[in-house]
């Protein structure tokens, strides 16, 4: 009788497991990333570059994890996207945020190397030209059409040089992670911090002061 | 002053007008009961059959239970607040009865009216009849809340409520030792006790698994059934918390002619039953985990 209660009882639980899964609302609407490819699918067409600007995760014992995309289109402007990921996913990416960790190109041709947000459109002579500043150097500026590709891109003053944009065609074909020459960008990139702050605003530790606290509380609730 | 006046003659008259609505009552009860028409319309005698009254007092409780969930709003106009009070009345108190003689005649199958109570002054009979009506009026008292005056909705609600409900008191054989039927024709109070208990507590997570709010009817009834069926997994983790930290020793077999061993063991699984449903009715309902999508 005992084993069968037990047994019982194990299907209930699968029951409401399978049941939660199916037809809970939090599964519908957030797409599910957990490698490469899955992420190429949730991007839509065009040329475009997409940038990890916060990860967050969720529940106190089994975590669920969450990135959000700014998916910068060359001809379609932005949008903001949130995708679950998996663990091994999402702690790959770690320091990533601020850097473009997608790119496709006009002829559909695909990169996964982390780097800078727009290094697809540096170089790319359909969206800018090279001009020479006033220290000889050749920096990189969009045409008028595109102008406000940088603000999307969160670059604010940052103009990229021709050396920057050798740097990233080193590192796209040796698929290694390029914050820029003073790691502008990444977890640790000023310009990262302050274009995508979210994320480093929660990673602020807030000192608990529990006299306070608990003289808060008393006066809130009492 | 005057004001004062007329909002007290106003108040008056609404309790007159909710003691119209029970007179209403008792010609409604009339028609869905034809046998106990005569118990309804004579004159009522309160210490000559105990069982009788508490089977007549259980129905007006229960309506009274559903009528105090209904609302006059004055400012809206006296005529139309109470016209609105009279349907709201009317169908509250059609949903019970019909939600009565439904249920009993699932859980009192076996049965009859006249042989239990006028008869044979079953007790446990009247016991049992009383805690449904009480059950059945507090969970049409939710689903009245929950409808939000929408007449739909409270059908839908009502018949989800009612499968629910009929389906948990099918249960009871699964979480007790003792016998319905057998007892019952003994009016054994141990078993009512005990029936009582677990219907009540039955009807504490029914009634938290209703209460959410709700944008869609059917992710509405989704979640009431996801939270039934995540109460009937947690009750048991508190029944063996409870059994195991106050080192409760129940009985493998009770000796069919002690009276006082069958009360025993039916207070203690329907308190039981009622404390645990109580507890899950806090895990089920009352733990927030905020939005349910991920908003950062």
């Amino acid at each position: 009788m005992n084993m069968n209660k037990i047994i019982i009882y194990i299907i209930l639980v699968l029951l409401y497991l399978g049941l939660s899964k199916s037809l809970s609302p939090s599964e519908y609407g957030v797409n599910y990333v957990f490698n490469q490819q899955t992420l190429e699918k949730v991007i839509g067409p065009g040329p475009v570059s997409v940038i990890l600007i916060d990860i967050h995760s969720t529940g106190f014992i089994i975590k669920t994890y969450y990135h959000k995309y700014k998916v910068v289109y060359a001809f379609q402007g932005y949008e903001e996207i949130i995708a679950r990921t998996s663990s091994s996913y999402s702690s790959n990416h770690a320091k990533n945020i601020g850097l473009s960790v997608f790119r496709r190109y006009e002829d559909g041709k695909t990169n996964h190397t982390p780097l800078p947000p727009g290094s697809i459109f540096i170089g790319d002579r359909n969206f800018g030209s090279w001009y020479k500043s006033i220290n000889d150097e050749k920096l990189w500026k969009f045409y008028r059409a595109y102008r406000h590709l940088p603000s999307y891109l969160g670059w604010e003053k940052f103009k990229p040089s021709y050396r920057f944009y050798q740097e990233i065609q080193v590192r796209m074909n040796k698929n290694q992670t390029f914050f820029g020459f003073n790691d502008e960008f990444g977890i640790e990139g000023e310009i990262t911090r302050s274009f995508f702050p979210n994320y480093f605003k929660r990673q602020t530790v807030k000192n608990i002061n529990f006299k306070k606290f608990f003289n808060d509380y008393l006066k809130k609730n009492f | 002053m005057n004001e004062i006046f007329d909002k007290l003659l106003i108040r008056i008259l609404f309790t007159a007008f909710i003691c119209t609505a029970l007179f209403l009552y008792k010609y409604a009860h009339t028609i869905f009961y034809p046998s106990k028409k005569k118990q309804v319309l004579k004159k009522i005698y309160p210490s000559e059959n105990h069982v009788d009254t508490l089977h007549i007092f259980s129905r007006i409780i229960g309506v009274s239970l559903i009528f105090s969930t209904l609302e006059f709003n004055e400012y809206i106009g006296v005529f139309i607040s109470s016209f609105h009070f009279f349907i709201w009345g009317i169908i509250g108190f059609i949903l019970y009865l019909l939600a009565i003689w439904v249920m009993e005649s699932i859980v009192f199958y076996n049965f009859e009216y006249k042989d239990e109570v006028l008869k044979k002054k079953n007790m446990a009979y009247g016991t049992v009849s009383f805690t449904i009506s009480i059950c059945l009026a507090y969970l049409i008292r939710t689903i009245f809340k929950e409808s939000e005056t929408s007449l739909i909705i409270l059908l839908i609600l009502w018949l989800f409520a009612l499968v629910l409900f009929g389906f948990s008191t099918k249960l009871y054989k699964y979480v007790s030792c003792l016998t319905f039927n057998s007892l019952m024709i003994q009016g054994n109070m141990g078993l009512a006790i005990s029936y009582s208990g677990f219907i009540l507590g039955s009807t504490v997570l029914i009634t938290s698994a209703f209460s959410h709010e709700h944008h869609d009817i059917t992710s509405y009834c989704i979640q009431v059934i996801l939270k039934t069926l995540l109460g009937i997994l947690i009750i048991p983790i508190f029944k063996f918390g409870i059994t195991y930290i106050f080192k409760i020793q129940e009985n493998s077999h009770v000796d069919p002619n002690n009276e006082n061993l069958y009360l025993g063991q039916g207070i203690y699984e329907g308190s039981v039953f009622l404390a645990c449903a109580f507890l899950t009715s806090i895990i089920i309902g009352q733990i927030h985990f905020g939005t349910i999508y991920p908003f950062f």
